[in-house]
């Protein structure tokens, strides 16, 4: 229904501004993502760095250490007091806690030119943490001169000034702990080593930090010491500790590496003492996090969406919906004809002035109903009037056939069909004594009630006057100046009189613009009634009006109409006109009045074919019989 | 009905087509009767005209009376012979002044 589907286009309208609102996001997300991308790259980096200037710090300080011993050495030497050598190696070791022993040791009869062997050296207690001095590696059966440490720092510091690094080695005294040592070397004037220092480190506990770092589940830590050829740990295979950096399958300088199908980006990092740190990340997991994040907003995004959705319906479906379908129902109300209909308002928005407005309307509607109803009463009532009217003037004029029953001489007949309510045509007819019959035609220019209230003024002044014995043309002259002294719409009125002396068979007549009647003598035709001209009644004051006068015989037949019928039109706007008038009474002539006039009269209602009757139909007919008494 | 309205100088010409009856009659009279009280002559010109009503004769007593009133002339020309004979039959020949 157009209900849902008014719904159905604002939700959609909601829907594609929220699609538009989330492709929005994505983008920015997108946008975003590239700088988490570069920030996460930099964050790998400087976790790298921290970790590694750590073990730079310790480093540093294990090599200046390295060369305090050195020092001492040559402290111990120019003294010759080995209570010194022991006292410097306790002291420094005690105030350095990070190495697990450190000593001097002379080269070969440097110390004096008896003495092959010397040197001192101290241990850190692993339990207590407590410095002691190690004698067991200046036992005689011990040639340190010969040990792989030894001449490892020894042929290094020849070679440079600097500290040295022996490769890293497991602790064979007893810990197993993975160590390495840092050598200085201290040389005569001459340039010849006079001994070296040592400072063994364990590297244990720092490989343990290194390796630790993880930045993502799959990424593994590689710490190797390229110069002396040794793998110090790998966190993915750790059996590789301990061999050889040649033995890798990849080059751990190579900023991207592949093993077993996986690409991983390397993050390498040297240490201060050679060594190296790679840091590898499959390069699938490196952004995952971001993006994983990524799709857990769009998820979320889709959730609020769909949810804002809902709520949008719940809200389309109370403000519209419920309103519309309260003004539906309203609507059909008031279509079924309850115009005491009025919706309840509840909202402020369009739908509650949509709601007011419909109320208004219903209103409005009531009160037009209500006053066209009035107004159509009001038309009834003066229709009924009208009614009434007619029926009175219809009374007025004799309708009583035969009107004179009593009298064999002539014979009477009429008829008037008026084309409004009231009509202005009239016919008359009276004795006026018992040898005089009076016969009037009229036709009153317009219709309606005007034209009836002067049709009863004319023909009362008519009759009036006739009964007072006046002719004809006296008649007519007193009526027209009668008529013209209060005719201020220019009413007029057509008519004609004659008056017939039944002993004499004389009719005298006048006509005042009316139209001529057709008169068959007894055997003829009908044909007009020749006459004098006059004007119409209450045309013209002080008219002369001339009576004309003629000999009625027996079977002789006075037709007189008024222009009603000869004006008769058909749909082609053609008028009836005379002389069909006088073929149609020529048809009709054998027939008894009535039938005539019935004749007449269905002969203009077949011409006419349906079309309304524009005026005033009237005739009269009057026939002698010419039985006299 | 059609009116057609021509003024010159002192005179006034109606040309009316088509049939002058009660519709119509109310039409002329608004344009005739003002006319009359405004130029000398008015002439209503009936060539064209095919049929003239009662009501139509109304309006035509009335221009004549107020011709007489307002000592103008009310002239009516190119009558037909049906008109003509309704203006014969009605009286009203006398009274109105018909030029060919």
């Amino acid at each position: 229904m157009s209900v849902f589907s008014l719904r159905s286009k604002i939700l959609c309208i909601v829907m594609a501004f929220l699609s538009v609102i989330g492709m929005a996001f994505v983008l920015y997300s997108l946008y975003t993502t590239k700088n988490y991308k570069v920030l996460r790259l930099e964050g790998i980096t400087k976790t790298i760095e921290f970790e590694t200037e750590k073990v730079n710090k310790t480093i540093a300080e294990i090599e200046r250490f390295s060369v305090v011993f050195a020092i001492g050495a040559h402290l111990c030497y120019e003294a010759k007091s080995k209570s010194l050598g022991e006292e410097i190696v306790l002291n420094f070791l005690e105030s350095f806690p990070v190495p697990i022993g450190g000593g001097f040791w002379f080269t070969p009869y440097a110390y004096d030119k008896k003495t092959l062997r010397e040197g001192f050296y101290a241990l850190r207690d692993r339990e207590t943490g407590g410095v002691k001095l190690d004698a067991t590696f200046f036992i005689d059966e011990y040639d340190y001169h010969s040990q792989l440490w030894y001449t490892e720092i020894a042929s290094k510091v020849k070679l440079s000034n600097e500290v040295a690094w022996t490769k890293p080695y497991k602790d064979d005294t007893g810990s197993f702990a993975l160590m390495t040592t840092a050598g200085s070397g201290i040389f005569d004037e001459k340039g010849v080593l006079q001994a070296i220092s040592t400072v063994d480190w364990g590297i244990d506990d720092v490989a343990k930090n290194l390796t630790s770092i993880k930045p993502t589940p799959c990424s593994f830590v590689l710490l190797c010491d390229p110069e002396n050829d040794y793998i110090i740990a790998n966190t993915r295979a750790i059996s590789d500790v301990g061999k050889s950096v040649s033995g890798l399958t990849f080059n751990p300088t190579d900023s991207s590496i592949e093993l077993d199908d996986v690409t991983y980006i390397a993050f390498t990092r040297q240490l201060d003492n050679g060594w190296l740190l790679s840091v590898y990340l499959p390069d699938t997991e490196i952004y995952c996090e971001i993006e994983d994040r990524n799709e857990v907003y769009t998820l979320l995004i889709a959730v609020v969406s769909l949810i804002m959705l809902f709520f949008a319906y719940l809200l389309i479906s109370s403000f519209v919906n419920k309103p519309l379908k309260r003004l539906t129902e309203g609507v059909q109300k008031l279509g079924s004809g309850d115009l005491d209909v009025s919706i309840e308002v509840t909202s402020r928005d369009e739908m509650g002035l949509l709601a007011k407005t419909f109320n208004s309307m219903t209103i409005q509607l009531r009160e037009s109903i209500e006053s066209k109803a009035r107004v159509v009463a009001e038309k009834e009532r003066i229709e009924a009037e009208l009614n009434v009217a007619q029926r009175i003037q219809a009374s007025m004029l004799p309708c009583i056939f035969p009107p004179f029953p009593d009298r064999a001489e002539f014979d009477l007949y009429a008829l008037m069909v008026p084309a409004r309510e009231v009509g202005g045509d009239f016919y008359d007819f009276y004795l006026i004594d018992e040898d005089h019959l009076a016969v009037v035609i009229a036709d009153v220019s317009g219709k309606g009630v005007p034209a009836a209230l002067f049709m009863v003024i004319t023909k009362t002044l008519l009759k009036n006057s006739v009964l007072s014995g006046k002719s004809a043309g006296e008649v007519f002259d007193i009526v027209n100046t009668l008529l013209c002294e209060h005719n201020d719409a220019n009413m007029f009125v057509t008519a004609f009189m004659g008056i017939y002396e039944i002993s004499s068979g004389n009719f005298t007549y006048v006509n005042a613009g009316h139209n001529p009647p057709l008169l068959r003598r007894s055997g003829g035709e009908y044909a007009r009634l020749p006459m004098k001209p006059g004007f119409v009644l209450a045309g013209m004051a002080g008219m002369q009006y001339k009576q004309s006068d003629t000999t009625l015989h027996s079977g002789d037949v006075l037709y007189m109409y008024t222009d009603g019928v000869t004006e008769a039109m058909n749909s082609d706007r053609q008028l009836f006109g005379e002389a069909r008038l006088v073929t149609a009474c020529n048809k009709y002539k054998g027939n008894s009045v009535k039938d005539f006039i019935s004749g007449i009269k269905s002969e203009v209602d077949a011409f006419a074919q349906g079309v309304d009757q524009a005026d005033d139909i009237t005739m009269l007919i009057l026939k002698i019989s010419g039985s006299t008494r | 009905m059609n009116i057609e309205k021509v003024t010159n100088a002192d005179k006034t010409v109606f040309t009316l087509s088509g049939r002058l009856d009660t519709v119509s009659a109310p039409k002329l009279q608004e344009v005739l009767i003002p006319e009359l009280s405004n130029v000398k002559v008015v002439e209503l010109n009936f060539t064209d005209l095919a049929y003239v009503s009662s009501a139509g004769l109304r309006v035509l007593l009335m221009g004549v009376k107020t011709a007489t009133a307002k000592g103008s002339q009310q002239i009516i020309s190119g009558v037909s012979p049906d008109i003509m004979e309704i203006f014969e039959m009605t009286g009203f020949a006398d009274i109105l002044q018909i030029t060919q």
